[in-house]
Order: C-alpha cells, then structure tokens, then sequence
C-alpha cells in the first residue's frame, strides 16, 4: 500500500520534525489516504518492486513512491510497537558532518551533499525481551592491607566468602532481528527512548525503508539471555566493593521469559565504499547517536603529513635565521 | 579546485607562521644590513701567537687546517672569545685537564686581554682523552651540562671525521657564546630534521586513528527498578594472615657539580673531558 494525499495524489510520507504526515508535493499535513496495493507491485504506478525476502517497507524504482507490503507488516509479522524517526534525513546528514568535520584525512566526497544524500531511513525489526533472573553467586574475596612501621613492612591478607543472591526485573531488552544489520553496531546504537514508543501504525513507514524480522524470537532470545547474565553478573560484582580479587565459586543465573514484543527502531545508515573497503555507518534515528568508523585518504595523509613537516622544518630554519641576524 | 582550498584552510595558521617569521628574517636582515655588527677589537697584544689551530697529531691537511683557521677567525671576532684547538698524539704525564689550562696559559690566549675570554679543545688520540677548557667570559657562559653536549657532540664523530668533528666544536662554541642555540640544544640540522619528522609522525597518527563508539547503556539500563532486588548478601571472614618484611634502606646518591679550578699559573678556569 501507499498512502496518498487527498488533496494532489502525491505519495505523503512521515514527517520526524514535524511528527507527522506530510505531503511533499502540495504541503498538506494528514492528508494521507491509504491506497492498498497487490503483493509486490507498486500501489502508485504497478511496477515490480524489488523488496526481497524480507523488506516491508520500499521504494518504487520506477515512480519514487514509498510501498508498504501489507502481508509483512500483518498477521505474525505485525509489530506491536514502533518507534517512529525523530531526526529527520537532514538533521542526520547534519549529525554525521559535525561528527566528522574535524577528521583531517577524509576522502573529500565522504561528507559531500551527493554522497550524504544517499542515506537511508530504515525501521530495523527488533525483539523485545522482558526477563525475570534469579542471580547466585558464590565466592572468595581477598582483601590486602600494607602498612610500615619502622624497617619493617607488614602485609595483611583476609579471605572473605562471598554470598549474593538477588532478583532482577528486566524489561524491553532489545535484539535486532535483521541479518543485514551488524549485532556489534546495533547494540552501540541503544539505548532508545522507550517513553516514545508508539502501538504500530503503518503510516509511520511511509517514507522509509522497513524489514519483517529475519528471525523469529526464539532464536535470537539466546542474545537476550546473554545480555541479561551479563549485566544481573556485574549488578552482583558491584556489590563486592574492597576486594583485591574475587574468585568464583559457583554461579547461577535463571531466567523467567516474561514477555517478547516485536517492534520496530529508528536507524539512518550510510554506506561509503571507499579504497576497496565498504564502511558502514548508522545513525539512532530517535537519540541521534551515530556508530561507524571514519575512512582515511592516506594520499591526502601523505600530503598534509608532509606539509606539516616542512613546516616545522621552515619555522626552525627560519628561528635559527632570525638568531644568527640577532 | 575544492581540494586545494580545503588544503589552504587547514594550513593556513601554519603558513601564516612562516610568513611572518619569515618577514621578521627579512626586517632585521635589511635593519642589520646598513651597519656592521658592533665588534670589540682584539686588545690581547701579548699573546705569544697567532695560530690557533695546533695538529700535533697530524689529524688534518693543510687544507682543512686553513679553512679551520679561517672559520676560527671569522669566530672569534663574532663572539670576542680565542678559539684554540690542539690535537695530540702522545702519553702524558701530567693531567689532560691541566695540560689544557697550562696550555692556554703559557700562550697567554685571551681576546681581551691575557689569559682573558677563549676556549681551547684537546684532543689526544693516544689514549682518547679530549679536555674542553673555558676562560673569561666563555668560563662564565658554559654550564656543566652545556660542556657535556659539546664534548658529546664533538667526541660522537671524532674517530670517524675528525676535521668535521673540529669544525663542529668551532661552531658549537659559536653558536653558544653568541647566544644563537635554544636552551642547551644547538640548531642542528640532525635535531630539527628528527623533532620535525616527529611531529609530523604524531599529526599522522592522530589524524589516522579514530575514536571508536562506546556502549552508552548502563548495566540497569532495562531494569525499571533502576537497581535489582537484593536478597542475600554476605561477606564472611574466613581467614587472615600477616607477613612481614624487612625494608633495605640504602644511602641515596648524590651529584656533584663541575664548576671552577684554578689552574697551575693561578688562572681561573671551567671544563669538562671526556672520550672518544
């Protein structure tokens, strides 16, 4: 489906900066009319839209117009929340400039117009997990003391057994479910503003790209349960306070599976191929925090390196000039 | 086009720099064209020589020893101080440090007056020994550790090039008693190429290396409570024992410092030796 203004028969999209639908064309606000479409062929002019296995949200490459493919965002690929974009493409283009401006070896076409215009607004599927963990540790805690009197050191060495057992509520701990987002750079994106997220509408999607998970929940609780063992383990350590070291005895960690929610996050991403290397960058398209590594123009190293180093070789030849007329 | 006005912004503080150091070069170098440097005249009329440049070891051509000759010369009415240098081939029997001071004292060197401002360097190749003494107004400008980096630098190429070596101590002793090296580093052509190509290195690598994106969740980040429910909590002391040791308590080292000596004809003098 697309949605469509009443008012021009443009394609109206989602507007982050203003919150809502926006028609491009005509200026109209909520203006937006749903117009279904038939499996994946363009609502607006019924060319084939090239979504793959698992994008349910697309661009048409023939007219522009942003689909949304009903039966991936329906039945068991429903999301039940949504966290809708809060920065817009322009406020993310001007995010990734400031954060790299001051890089001094970037090839120069990196943060051009041209390049940054390719950025794409993407709704990444997330699993969403609410744990309950009993956490129990057992242990052995050395604590040391050195103190001197007179020519003699004198060193005190306590062992402590350590006991903790604790209950951790966990709630909405995220998991993305698309294979073509990299775990690693997903994870750095949390954290997101739950106080945001909304019941799914579709016409959040309209003018961005969205995936269905890739993978179904069971598979990526492992994830989940790994983050929650983690965090419930150095909740624990943090209690331990004065040790020199702490030797584990026993530890356990069960958990409850309380509740999964599937829903959709907010991320812009660029790609910039340069040099035979593929660099990738995303953007938390709620908070703004951007992940991805800069690329380096060794050329342009190699000439600003040398500058600097005639430079300074001027600057002390010139001193050195300036003493001897002195 | 957009390439090199981006090059021309980064850099302009640093052309900006040199444009002016070099425009300052340019200002005194006119200011100072007009008129000759303001040098005293030699008024030592009693010294027994005119030669500074004494190669009793036969280290140097005659070439070499005129051009040292020469730029002593040159030197010496830059800075108001004699510049001597003996080279020597032979076992002493006395100390080379007074061999060096008996030396300059016997020729009653000194540019102002007899046993006044002036430096002399011995260098015996018998057993290696070199001796750097100072008088007048050079006693009183080089330091102990100013001695030791024209020993170091002198000596560091002696074996291999003596008459570069010689030519080095000329011109360490002019840059010092005229005031042209910064703090004790001389402006050497080795050590500006080197603090040059460091800062370079470092301006790379800091342009090279990228700060990575850090987890910005906290461990209770999806913990509503904000802290988890504690039920248990125990630290019980099992065991503690205590050793002891016995600290060594060594007398701590002190530096001494070099400073003035009189030498046998009752003349003040500074220096320092060292090996090659």
């Amino acid at each position: 489906m697309i949605f469509q203004c009443e008012n021009c028969g443009g394609n109206v999209v989602y507007d982050p900066e203003k919150g809502k639908m926006h028609c491009p064309y005509c200026n109209s606000s909520d203006s937006e009319a749903g117009k279904p479409g038939v499996g994946l062929m363009c609502a607006g002019c019924g060319g084939q839209l090239l979504a793959g296995d698992f994008a349910s949200a697309c661009k048409c490459s023939y007219c522009g117009s942003y689909n949304i493919i009903e039966e991936r965002v329906q039945g068991e690929y429903t999301p039940h929340l949504v966290l809708p974009f809060r920065f817009g493409k322009k406020a993310a283009k001007e995010r990734i400039i400031e954060q790299f401006k001051k890089k001094r070896f970037l090839p120069s076409t990196f943060l051009s117009d041209a390049y940054l215009e390719r950025m794409e607004g993407n709704y990444v599927p997330f699993f969403l997990y609410d744990y309950f963990c009993r956490y129990h540790f057992e242990g052995t805690g050395k604590k040391v003391r050195v103190w001197t009197s007179g020519n003699t050191e004198y060193t005190e060495t306590s062992l402590y057994k350590v006991e903790r057992n604790m209950n951790v509520d966990f709630s909405k701990i995220p998991v993305d479910a698309s294979i073509k987002m990299e775990d690693g750079m997903m994870d750095l994106l949390e954290p997101y503003d739950y106080q945001a997220l909304e019941v799914f509408q579709e016409k959040y999607l309209s003018g961005f790209l969205a995936e269905r998970f890739n993978m179904d929940s069971n598979e990526l609780s492992v994830r989940a349960k790994e983050k929650v063992k983690s965090d419930a383990k150095q909740m624990a350590r943090n209690t331990m306070k004065g040790y020199q070291s702490i030797h584990t005895n026993y530890e356990q960690a069960d958990l409850d599976l309380k509740d999964t929610q599937y829903s959709l996050f907010p991320v812009w991403s660029y790609k910039y191929d340069y040099g035979g290397k593929k660099y990738r960058f995303h953007l938390n398209g709620q908070t703004g925090k951007l992940v991805g590594e800069a690329p380096v123009s060794y050329k342009k190293a190699a000439i600003y390196s040398g500058t600097v180093f005639m430079g300074v070789l001027a600057i002390f030849y010139l001193i050195g000039m300036i003493l001897e007329v002195l | 086009m957009r390439n090199i006005k981006e090059f021309f912004g980064r850099f302009k503080w640093l052309f900006l720099v040199i444009a002016v150091l070099f425009f300052v070069w340019l200002f005194l170098l006119i200011l100072h064209s007009g008129r000759e440097e303001a040098v005293s005249e030699r008024t030592n009329e009693v010294c027994d020589t005119t030669e500074r440049v004494f190669d009793y070891a036969g280290k140097l051509t005659d070439y070499e020893e005129e051009i040292l000759r020469k730029l002593i010369a040159e030197t010496e009415k830059e800075i108001g101080c004699d510049i001597v240098l003996v080279t020597l081939n032979e076992e002493l029997y006395e100390n080379i440090r007074d061999y060096a001071d008996d030396f300059y004292d016997e020729h009653m060197f000194g540019y102002n007056e007899p046993w006044g401002d002036g430096v002399v360097y011995v260098d015996n190749w018998y057993d290696g020994n070199v001796w750097f003494s100072t008088s007048g107004k050079a006693e009183d400008t080089y330091s102990k550790n100013m001695i030791e980096d024209l020993i170091d630098h002198v000596t560091g190429i002696t074996n291999e090039n003596p008459y570069e070596a010689y030519k080095r101590y000329i011109n360490d002793v002019s840059a010092q008693m005229s005031g042209r090296s910064i703090g004790s580093i001389s402006l050497d052509t080795p050590v500006i190429l080197f603090v040059s190509l460091l800062i370079a290195i470092v301006y790379a690598a800091t342009g090279i290396s990228g700060a990575k994106a850090k987890r910005t969740t906290g461990i209770t980040e999806y913990v509503p409570e904000g802290r988890p429910d504690m039920g248990f909590c125990n630290d019980a002391l099992i065991s503690t024992h205590t050793t002891r040791r016995h600290i060594d308590r060594g007398s701590g080292g002190s530096s001494g410092g070099g400073g003035h000596h009189m030498s046998s004809g009752g003349h003040s003098h500074g220096g320092g030796g060292g090996h090659h």
